[in-house]
């Protein structure tokens, strides 16, 4: 959540502002203290991240271990792999 | 008159839906121990405005709030407040969006810190309670295979449904026909067809499935102080399948 100051790689988030708003993501990369690239492996696919102002988006605590260990290793990531975490977490939802 | 929407309708109706999602999502992590009702509910309100969106339940009727924070025995309609949330409280929280004209409705019942296992048991059934519903929702079924499904899994794990609210048709407005209720016979009631929007609500029980209303005209709890559940979605009914309108 907001509450939550540190931004992670393979952390969930929601959009809140933007044509995708209300769209679950994940973080796939950080820019700066104030910009993320997000990717969901479907409209927004790993080889096109969208960029996302953090204020924008609603912070999750669950952050996917698996996604959090490929990305910060710089190991690449599939569409598939990211798609299926975020359905993992709608189907828990 | 059940109002039956189009495609275009239906897909306005999801982004209304995604909101509410969110909500939903933003009050899972908020609430715990030590927060008020009141504070979740001020933080809901502005998710919907930043989203573009209106709170659907604010000024319905006259009710002043984003949120509906139903606690324990609350059934639904708990107003937000001062109450502070305490470990081992299940608190039910329902909320809409509208968008574009647009509502959604949708509820999910959260465990606050560590709660007992019978509490824990309670949440789990009533939510399997609503997938079984939506489950049974299929064009060309009826009406009471929803209730008659939903009815099912409660009372099969021991629980009672609530009788006197029910689900409801939901578009423009939050409240159309038809009435969805949580019991009844497979086969039975309307025929459901496409284009069919409808806000599927189980309201479980512990106990009893007999409730009062308080004084302030709005609280819904269990007259024996058991514990109550609630979960909701909205769904549309398509040819094609039922679609959910208030994921993420």
């Amino acid at each position: 959540m907001s509450e939550c100051e540190e931004v992670k790689l393979g952390q969930l988030v929601i959009s809140k502002m933007g044509r995708d708003r209300g769209r679950l993501c994940v973080i796939v990369r950080r820019l700066d203290d104030r910009a993320v690239l997000v990717a969901d492996g479907r409209a927004h696919k790993f080889s096109r991240p969208k960029r996302k102002n953090v204020k924008h988006l609603i912070r999750l605590n669950n952050v996917d271990e698996r996604l959090e260990e490929k990305l910060t290793k710089g190991i690449e990531v599939t569409d598939q792999e990211i798609a299926e975490t975020l359905d993992g977490y709608r189907a828990k939802d | 008159m059940v109002i039956l929407k189009t495609s275009q309708e239906i897909l306005k109706m999801r982004k209304s839906g995604k909101i509410t999602a969110a909500v939903l999502a933003m009050m899972g992590q908020l609430a715990r121990p030590g927060v008020t009702t009141g504070e979740l509910d001020r933080k809901a309100e502005q998710l919907i405005l930043d989203m573009g969106g209106k709170p659907a339940f604010k000024g319905y009727m006259d009710y002043p709030s984003t949120l509906c924070t139903s606690v324990n025995d609350e059934v639904i309609h708990g107003m937000p407040g001062d109450r502070v949330l305490e470990e081992g409280d299940i608190l039910s929280i329902d909320t809409g969006a509208v968008l574009e004209g647009f509502c959604s409705d949708a509820a999910v019942t959260l465990p606050i810190g560590d709660i007992s296992e019978d509490a824990s048991r309670l949440i789990e059934t009533t939510r399997r309670s609503l997938e079984e519903g939506i489950e049974a929702a299929k064009a060309g079924g009826r009406l009471g295979d929803i209730g008659c499904a939903v009815q099912s899994v409660a009372e099969g794990a021991g629980y009672s449904v609530v009788r006197e609210f029910v689900g409801h048709g939901i578009g423009r407005k939050m409240h159309e026909p038809p009435n969805v209720p949580n019991y009844g016979a497979k086969g039975t009631g309307i025929r459901l067809v496409g284009g069919m929007t409808l806000a599927i609500e189980p309201m479980v029980n512990q106990l009893s499935h007999q409730v009062k209303v308080d004084d302030d005209g709005w609280t819904v709890r269990t007259k024996d102080g058991g514990l109550s559940a609630h979960f909701e979605h909205t769904v549309a009914i398509t040819d094609e399948g039922i679609i959910l309108l208030t994921v993420l």
